[in-house]
């Protein structure tokens, strides 16, 4: 599987290049927004490496090594999750260094809430493109980001509060991604497998 | 024992199926797998690598059954070039072995460097700038790179100039002197086959035809050029099949056992025989 994660890092550099500079410029802004954003964006790169995978049609030559259909599942989920905890770690040391002159801390958290929403998108959103392909999943995709970014927009006032937040969203919140990700890597495989 | 071993493999797509296919290739041995464009060739190879599941039949690869758990392991011994090179575009040769010294335990770097230089295969240039040649060249490299003992080549050597093809070729016969190493290759190359293989196997819309040692069938077939009532004269046995050859002549793939000796024969190539048994089917 790490094989298979390295794989798709050659795949996204190009494209982390230009992901690290719009990363750089939207953390120094201390925002709730931005950092669920910047997150949930890098939950999709997992995506950006499929689209490469089906235009060259490498799923075709992985069947012929000693892959197993769970490696090449899960390795999409690991890159998900590298990414945004990535994601999370830059945001994190812009905000501080940024912090050292606005004097603003940066809001764990905040952070941690996006973390858990990105994997709630990831959750939902790779069984489709496993299932269906990037160009076909694109429509699930979009319908579930446009209701992410809604209930996104629903909670960054409230996650900007966070620290004062009854007890329960800050639970509910990895419980969901817990839950979200034990039903969805068995969903997952089931559907690649249909495939 | 048999590096390949198919037995009574069905597989239908609807229009399209392949029926009652058993194959062996015994190990240490070249096998060239031939047949038209949709003959089914590829999904053969993707039936014995079970990317595809037969609906009938059972397939075994270096002694495991490919349906079973184990075959995955088996998967490290085989190396596989496929009619296109399909790694992502943006890796570089260089990346491509990082990957494949994760995939494969027995991934040897020297040996695959060895082949970048011997193929003169830029490490730094992404896959999307490479030829079609440059592309098969890499997918070689890679399939002989992490030891297997057993190749299976589909349309490997197209796309490759005469001189790179010629040294392919040598590096395949290099590979099957070890006499456990076997290789399963299909090619529209007829002469390239002839050329490298120990047995033919001949596919023709998804029915084995026949799989049968080169040289035997070289031994057994000869073309026949004559007048049409000199062909005429031997038995409907004997002849497999048959074309004008202009001027009232004719020319026919016949069994030479069935042919009266003063008759001369020419020496028929695999492409005769293949070209000619197409034409007998129809």
């Amino acid at each position: 599987m790490k094989a298979l994660v390295q794989k798709d890092f050659y795949v996204i550099w190009k494209q982390m290049r230009m992901f690290v500079l719009v990363l750089a410029l939207l953390s120094m802004v201390n925002s709730a927004f931005n950092t669920v954003f910047l997150v949930v964006w890098c939950s999709m790169l997992p995506y950006t490496a499929m689209a490469y995978d089906e235009r060259s049609h490498w799923n075709q030559l992985a069947a012929m090594m000693p892959y197993s259909k769970r490696d090449i599942v899960l390795s999409k989920y690991v890159l998900g999750w590298l990414c945004m905890a990535a994601s999370g770690v830059f945001c994190l040391a812009v905000q501080a260094a940024a912090g050292i002159v606005s004097g603003s801390a940066p809001s764990v958290p905040t952070l941690l809430a996006s973390l858990c929403l990105g994997i709630i998108t990831l959750d939902i959103t790779l069984p489709a493109v496993l299932r269906f392909g990037v160009e076909r999943g694109r429509m699930i995709f979009m319908v579930v980001i446009f209701g992410v970014a809604i209930s996104i927009g629903i909670l960054v006032d409230m996650v900007d509060e966070l620290p004062s937040l009854p007890v329960p969203l800050v639970v509910l919140l990895p419980l969901g991604a817990a839950a979200g990700t034990a039903l969805s890597i068995p969903l997952s495989m089931k559907l690649y497998k249909e495939n | 024992m048999n590096a390949i071993e198919l037995n009574h493999i069905c597989k239908s797509f609807g229009e399209f199926a392949i029926r009652d296919l058993s194959l062996t290739v015994p190990s240490g041995t070249i096998c060239g797998l031939v047949g038209e464009n949709g003959a089914g060739k590829s999904t053969t190879i993707r039936l014995l690598m079970n990317v595809l599941r037969p609906d009938g039949g059972t397939a075994r690869v270096l002694g495991v059954d490919v349906s079973s758990p184990e075959f995955r392991a088996v998967k490290e011994d085989v190396g596989v070039v496929l009619d296109e090179a399909y790694y992502p575009e943006t890796l570089t040769a260089v990346q491509v072995g990082k990957v494949m010294a994760g995939t494969y335990k027995h991934w040897d770097q020297g040996t695959y460097d060895g082949y970048l230089r011997r193929f003169d295969l830029p490490g730094k240039k992404p896959f999307k700038d490479f030829s079609r040649g440059m592309k098969m060249k890499l997918s070689i490299a890679v399939a002989l790179s992490h030891q297997p003992k057993l190749l299976i080549l589909d349309e490997a050597t197209s796309g490759l100039d005469p001189i790179v093809r010629d040294e392919v070729l040598e590096i395949f016969n290099e590979f099957t002197r070890e006499e456990d190493h076997s290789i399963l290759i299909s090619s529209h190359i007829l002469s390239d086959l002839e050329k490298l293989c120990d047995y033919i196997a001949f596919l023709h819309r998804g029915h084995l035809l026949f799989c049968d040692e080169k040289d035997q069938l070289l031994e057994t077939y000869g073309v026949f050029a004559g007048t049409a009532e000199q062909l005429e004269s031997l038995r409907e046995e004997a002849v497999l099949g048959r074309e004008s050859s202009g001027y009232g002549g004719v020319r026919a793939l016949v069994r030479r056992e069935e042919v009266p000796a003063g008759l001369g024969l020419e020496r028929a190539t695999v492409e005769d025989i293949i070209l000619f048994m197409v034409k007998g089917a129809k």
